[in-house]
């Protein structure tokens, strides 16, 4: 049983690397438009269904169709905020959030007109194989997911904190009017953050979507589970949600070994434990 | 140099500013006072472009800025530190300061502006690589002065910068208002006593729901009994623990 430790520890990290990728996404909305982004799963499912559409439909390679429909659901976020959000930015924040559920039926419906329900594999040049890293058992799609997955993070990392277009986002974050005060732009930065987080997203949906299956319906899930780990990093932080997201993955992945048909549970278990006890995160010190 | 004409604002369907008309010349240094909700804090969110005037003029060297977006009034030279502090908790001294320069083009003198900005704040010097949720109240009033000079204003505008603050830190942060002014930057100043802003200011306006009740020069406001009985009242209530004018009765004839 120990030994197999490391191996769901391993499987965890994956998907709650991905959690993470998702939970950026909402929580840098949430931050700086003020908008709990209910639709926030269905660019992941963008991202994943796309991403099938182009290597299996188009023929294209694997590693074309990623960057490909990353670029294509960023450029749709991007259009979203300008199109629905910016209009809606002066109206109540309910009628935003109404919107949010609105926008995510319409596209997970239009995918299911446009890709059909059934379950589809993303094919890729990986080989099945398995590999063996000391005590874990991988395949090269899930090494390559967990690199560009972690590669991005660091990315996303050195941006917000270390660039100075990164720390007006993160002030824009933190107080908006005294961003606008000193002459950034806060429109663009409304406008560049709904789609930085739609593109995450995305990429989430095409790295894990050639792992297992991509369909319409997946989105949803993925929404709720970014809010979890919204709420377990402490709303509105960004190492929050990356670490919150990693740690839901993990504890999915351990749970799984008592059942795994009450994976999904674990997650809500966790929220409200963490609600009753530290409702300001796990990561807020006190 | 900034021309408010007929100013009116509204929040929804409430009136929060009727008709107002004030001038700065360039180098003055005009005091607002006003009780709480007069609308003293509106009328700097509608100058800085953060609450749009619902009617009237707003002209800044010539140029009507009541439309303009904040970015376009900051660059124009209209810097607002506003009222609490707001800074960035998560983000630190040093960033504040480059922050403030966000829509400047000159980007070498920026570095020189920010050493600048220390010479006149040593203490927040000391903590340049900290976060800004973690410094003091006084500190924090000093990084928000500090992060608005870093846009090179000529007019800088200050909502009740010494709210909160421990009288010993008042009198700091005064000074460095002062030693701003003395450079050359106009300075509108809001504040709730008249007795922390009329003794340093050219000219000063009271605001009374929403309208302007009296203006003149700021020592003559001083010597008025409704000024005296309204504005410097906060001294029994044990806000004002010092009367500034006893210590510097020469501010007003600078
Ligand atoms: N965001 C707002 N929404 C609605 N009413 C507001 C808002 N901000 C201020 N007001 C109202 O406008 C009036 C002026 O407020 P304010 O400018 O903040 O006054 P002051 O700064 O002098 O205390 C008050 O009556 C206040 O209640
Ligand atoms: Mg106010």
């Amino acid at each position: 049983m120990l030994d197999l430790l490391p191996q769901f520890v391993f499987n965890g990290l994956l998907i709650g690397m991905s959690y993470a990728l998702v939970a950026i996404g909402m929580t840098m909305i949430f931050g700086i438009m003020n908008i709990a982004n209910f639709a926030h799963g269905e660019f992941y499912m963008l991202g994943g269904c796309i991403t099938y559409f182009i290597a299996a439909k188009l023929n294209a390679p694997y590693l074309v169709a990623v960057p490909v429909s990353v670029a294509v659901v960023t450029g749709l976020g991007f259009l979203l905020e300008r199109v629905v959000f910016r209009q809606l930015r002066l109206k109540s924040a309910m009628s935003s959030v109404l919107a949010t559920i609105g926008l995510g039926l319409i596209l997970q419906n239009g995918a299911l007109i446009f890709f059909g329900p059934q379950p589809q594999a993303i094919p890729t040049s990986f080989s099945a194989f398995p590999l063996q890293l000391g005590p874990i058992f991988t395949t090269e799609a899930r090494l390559f997911a967990v690199a560009v997955t972690a590669a991005t993070l660091v990315l996303m990392y050195v941006f917000l904190n270390h660039t100075l277009y990164g720390t007006a986002m993160r002030a824009t974050f933190q107080q908006t009017e005294a961003a606008a005060l000193v002459a950034i732009p806060i429109d663009r930065m409304r406008g560049i953050t709904f789609a930085l987080g739609a593109g995450l997203a995305a990429l989430g949906g095409a790295l894990l979507g050639a792992i297992f299956f991509v369909q319409p319906a997946m989105g949803a899930t993925e929404s709720l589970k970014a809010f979890i780990v919204v709420i377990l990093g402490g709303l509105g932080s960004i190492p929050g949600s990356i670490v919150g997201g990693i740690f839901l993955g993990v504890a999915e992945s351990l749970g799984t070994v008592v059942s795994s048909a009450y994976k999904d549970a674990i997650g809500f278990v966790l929220v409200i434990i963490i609600m009753l006890y530290r409702p300001d995160g796990l990561f807020k010190k006190s | 140099m900034l021309s408010v004409e007929s100013l009116s604002c509204r929040y929804g369907g409430v009136v929060a500013l009727r008709q107002i008309s004030l001038t700065i010349a360039a180098g003055e240094f005009v005091a607002l006072i006003g009780a709480n909700g007069a609308g003293k804090t509106t009328l700097l969110r509608a100058i800085s472009g953060l609450t749009p005037p619902y009617e009237g003029r707003v002209i800044f060297n010539g140029q009507p800025i009541e439309r303009a977006s904040c970015a376009q009034i900051v660059r124009a030279g209209i810097a607002h530190c506003p009222e609490e502090r707001k800074i960035w908790p998560h983000i630190t001294v040093q960033e504040h300061l480059r922050l403030g320069a966000f829509g400047r083009k000159d980007t070498k003198e920026v570095a020189r502006d920010i050493d600048r900005v220390y010479a006149i704040f040593p203490k927040v010097l000391e903590r340049r690589k900290q976060v800004c949720g973690t410094l003091s109240g006084g500190e924090q009033q000093m990084v928000a002065i500090g992060r608005a000079l870093m846009s090179r204003p000529k007019l800088l505008m200050l909502d009740e910068p010494n709210l909160g603050l421990a009288p010993l830190v008042v009198e700091q942060v005064i000074d460095v208002i002062r030693a701003i002014h003395r450079d050359g930057t106009s300075i509108l100043m809001v504040e709730q006593s008249a007795a922390l802003a009329l003794p340093h200011a050219d000219r000063a306006f009271v605001l009374e729901n929403g309208s302007i009740a009296k203006q003149g020069r700021a020592r003559d406001l001083l010597q008025d009994p409704d000024v005296k009985r309204a504005y410097l009242g906060e001294e029994k209530q044990g806000r004002l623990i010092q009367d500034p004018l006893a210590k510097d009765p020469l501010a007003t004839t600078r």
